[in-house]
């Protein structure tokens, strides 16, 4: 018998149940700068973690010691991680919580919320290349979940060249070779 | 020789006169020359002839006149004359004249005592002593420097000078001070950021501190036609933060304390959110939102007017900042100027030419909401500007705040209910409370969420308790007036009318309130002590104190 190869793709059923998924997480990738599905998927597994504490605490009697105390500490995380607001102290709210509320809370995007990045992707370049530092803290990993209090003191590294240091080393090398060209540009650039 | 009240200053198309003391005229036609006329002499002291002369300056204390004219080269291609002159006020002399081709930041900046002045050259800042103009004292040197601001107040000063980014680099705003600038720690402060094309400066008044207004002129998210506006906090002690605004939107008004303490900031789309902070740049009060787009501060520092001009229609908060209330809300339709007058009580708003060329005039209003006085230009001419007489900081004293309305002459136009176009087939239906935008009232108005607990059992018995007592005062009091009709109508009338209080203020009515309470607490003790009881230690003295406390009720109440 000869074989008939009929040209239909068994795998277009499967990618109808899934298209609208897809769509999601390119768009969050798109948005937040993210490198791969897999980042996705790690903010997805933390919300789901902290959805899954505060809908067993709701299963729980008002007044129970456990829900007080366990409610109370997961309520003061989530404001302390500026997921929700002073007026959202409810374990309600947290049942409300979106992946885009998390991805927000990136490095990564409160570098570019503050205008010390030219766009997400540039802020990314920043971090890993050392620029950014929380406070007195050097950090250069885009995925660093910023807290509250932390936010208002993101700037330049104080040994960065946007902050403050010395020039970094192409500049350096421009200044020490080639000075004659330079001058002559820094003069043209004057008039 | 201050007089009682600044004289205030008019210029229009009637000629340049003033107002509220001996109203002098003055011509002022268009002259070719410079003249500087002494007001006090009315004197004529100085006459310079500067074809041209585009801009004057006076250095702060008036020692120096800078002149400005266009830099134009002559036809064979040789340099031109030095445009900027500067001359010496007292002796007619010329001091000194530079070559500024450019009409921005075209005027060297003084420091408030004359002993700086500086200037932006190329890629440099050069600092004058002494207004020796001749010799420049020190420069400070800034690859494309842009911008710089002195900071005010006494020495020493300190500069904060803004550098715009090249490709891949960002803008930074620098603070440092006079004279160390050489070296690699020279700067006391540093802060740098991508999104900023033009930069805003504003020191405080203690010069301690510097708040930054970055704008973009493109917004590259398309959020807002005007561009992007960020504000930025740098202190002298190297401190800087970016400071958050919970609402997005443009900046319209950022504004300094008198006591460099707190600084307020108008800020998001409209309606516009007015908020203070601290000097960690956290939250102190918030106004909420409403139709706003300026903030001024009194001279003394006690009152905020929120504001909205230009394309607002001229809605007015006046607030009391210490205890954050609000003391009226006045409505100046159609103002393009405001300025509050040097002794803190009084506020001018004018409309003005060439903004506006239609119903140019002034009004002087009390911090309180009154109109005091009005002034309409005659229908064809125009109004130029006003200003108030300027005075030193500490000559007018810092007044008490009150919250009622000052009486004045000039009656409040109200202006027409404006009621939007319904269709015929819509009119006469029942009204649906329908709100384009959200407001958010301020933050001590906002109703207190924690009230949505249930009371508990013992809270509402005792909200019956208090319900049915007060019943039953309604009904004896009802069952006592048919029957002792005429005499308790005279006794009860005389004690309404003290207890009622007629000054309309809520301060001073709360203080009566007190006092009668504690006088009746008195009268109930010395009715015991009649009785034969024995009174406590305390109890005796609140006895004695009360000639005092009559006393200050007899004041408080004269004084309504």
């Amino acid at each position: 018998y000869p074989t008939v190869y009929v040209p239909i793709c068994t795998y277009t059923y499967i990618y109808m149940t899934i298209i609208e998924r897809l769509d999601q997480e390119l768009k969050l990738i798109g948005e937040y700068g993210l490198k791969n599905k897999r980042e996705i998927w790690r903010i997805q597994y933390l919300l789901a973690k902290i959805r899954s504490a505060a809908r067993y605490l709701l299963t729980l009697d008002e007044k129970s010691p456990k829900r007080i105390f366990q409610g109370e500490a997961l309520l003061r995380r989530m404001v302390r991680q500026g997921l929700l607001g002073e007026n959202e102290e409810k374990l309600d709210y947290v049942l409300g919580l979106t992946l885009p509320k998390l991805l927000e809370r990136r490095l990564q995007t409160k570098v570019f919320k503050l205008g010390l990045a030219k766009s997400v992707h540039h802020a990314r370049c920043l971090i890993r290349q050392r620029h950014i530092r929380v406070g007195k803290q050097l950090v250069d990993i885009p995925s660093f979940l910023v807290r509250v209090d932390s936010e208002k003191h993101i700037d330049f590294a104080i040994t960065s060249p946007f902050g403050g240091g010395r020039p970094g080393r192409v500049k350096r090398r421009n200044l020490r070779n080639p000075k004659e060209k330079k001058t002559e540009e820094e003069a043209e650039n004057n008039e | 020789m201050a007089p009682s009240t600044p004289l205030l200053t008019v210029r229009g198309s009637e000629g340049l006169y003033m107002v509220n003391g001996p109203p002098h005229f003055t011509e002022s036609t268009v002259f070719p020359r410079v003249n500087i006329i002494s007001v006090t002499n009315k004197g004529l002291l100085h006459s310079f002839d500067l074809p041209k002369a585009v801009c004057l300056e006076f250095s702060p204390k008036n020692t120096v006149l800078a002149t400005w004219q266009p830099y134009t080269t002559s036809k064979d291609g040789t340099a031109g004359i030095p445009n900027l002159q500067l001359y010496d006020v007292k002796t007619g002399t010329w001091l000194k004249s530079f070559i500024q081709k450019k009409t921005q930041n075209w005027c060297p900046s003084w420091s408030e005592d004359e002993t700086l002045c500086a200037r932006n050259v190329n890629n440099e800042v050069h600092f004058f002593e002494n207004n020796n103009f001749n010799t420049i004292a020190s420069k400070l040197h800034l690859q494309k420097i842009n911008d710089f601001v002195l900071s005010p107040g006494p020495q020493p000063y300190k500069v904060a000078v803004y550098v715009p980014g090249s490709k891949g680099a960002p803008s930074f705003v620098r603070l440092y001070q006079y004279p160390n600038f050489a070296g690699p720690h020279a700067a006391l402060a540093n802060k740098s950021f991508f999104k900023a094309d033009k930069v805003t400066m504003l020191w405080n008044k203690k010069a301690t501190a510097v708040l930054v207004i970055a704008s973009t002129d493109v917004d590259k998210t398309g959020a807002s036609y005007y561009g992007e506006q960020t504000l930025h906090y740098i202190a002298t002690n190297g401190e800087s933060a970016v400071v958050q605004l919970p609402k997005n939107g443009p900046i319209y008004d950022v504004v300094w304390n008198s006591s460099s303490t707190e600084f307020c900031a108008v800020y998001g789309f409209m309606p516009a959110k007015a908020t203070i902070f601290n000097l960690k740049c956290d939250p102190v009060f918030d106004f909420g939102t409403g139709p706003r787009n300026a903030a001024y501060y009194s001279p003394h520092g006690h009152i905020l007017v929120l504001a909205g001009f230009g394309n607002l229609r001229g809605q007015m908060e006046v607030w009391d900042v210490k205890n954050y209330k609000l003391i009226s809300k006045p409505v100046a339709s159609d103002s393009t100027y405001f300025a509050w007058c040097p002794d803190g009580e009084h506020i001018l708003t004018a409309t003005c030419a060439p903004r506006l060329r239609v119903n140019n005039g002034y009004k002087i209003w009390h911090y309180t909401g009154s109109i005091l006085h009005k002034y309409d230009v005659p229908s064809n001419a125009e109004l130029w500007q006003v200003s108030w007489q300027p005075f030193l900081d500490g000559i007018f004293p810092a007044k008490t705040i009150t919250y009622q309305a000052v009486p004045s002459e000039v009656p409040n136009e109200e202006p027409k209910v404006a009621t939007a176009y319904r269709p015929p087939a819509l009119r006469n239906k029942p009204i649906t409370n329908s709100k384009l935008h959200e407001e958010e009232p301020p933050q001590n108005m906002k109703s207190q969420s924690g009230n949505d607990k249930p009371l508990s059992k013992t809270a509402l018995k005792n909200q019956r308790k208090h319900e049915a007592k007060k019943a039953a005062k309604q009904e004896a009091r009802s069952d006592r007036s048919p029957d002792l009709a005429p005499t308790p109508a005279p006794q009860s009338t005389p004690r309404s009318t003290l207890s009622q209080s007629i000054s309309g203020d809520p301060e001073i009515d709360k203080k009566i309130k007190n006092l009668k309470k504690k006088l009746k607490a008195i009268e109930q003790l010395k009715e015991q002590a009649a009785t034969g009881k024995q009174l406590e230690k305390n109890q005796l003295e609140k006895i004695q104190k009360e000639t005092a406390l009559l006393q200050e009720l007899e004041d408080l109440e004269l004084g309504i």
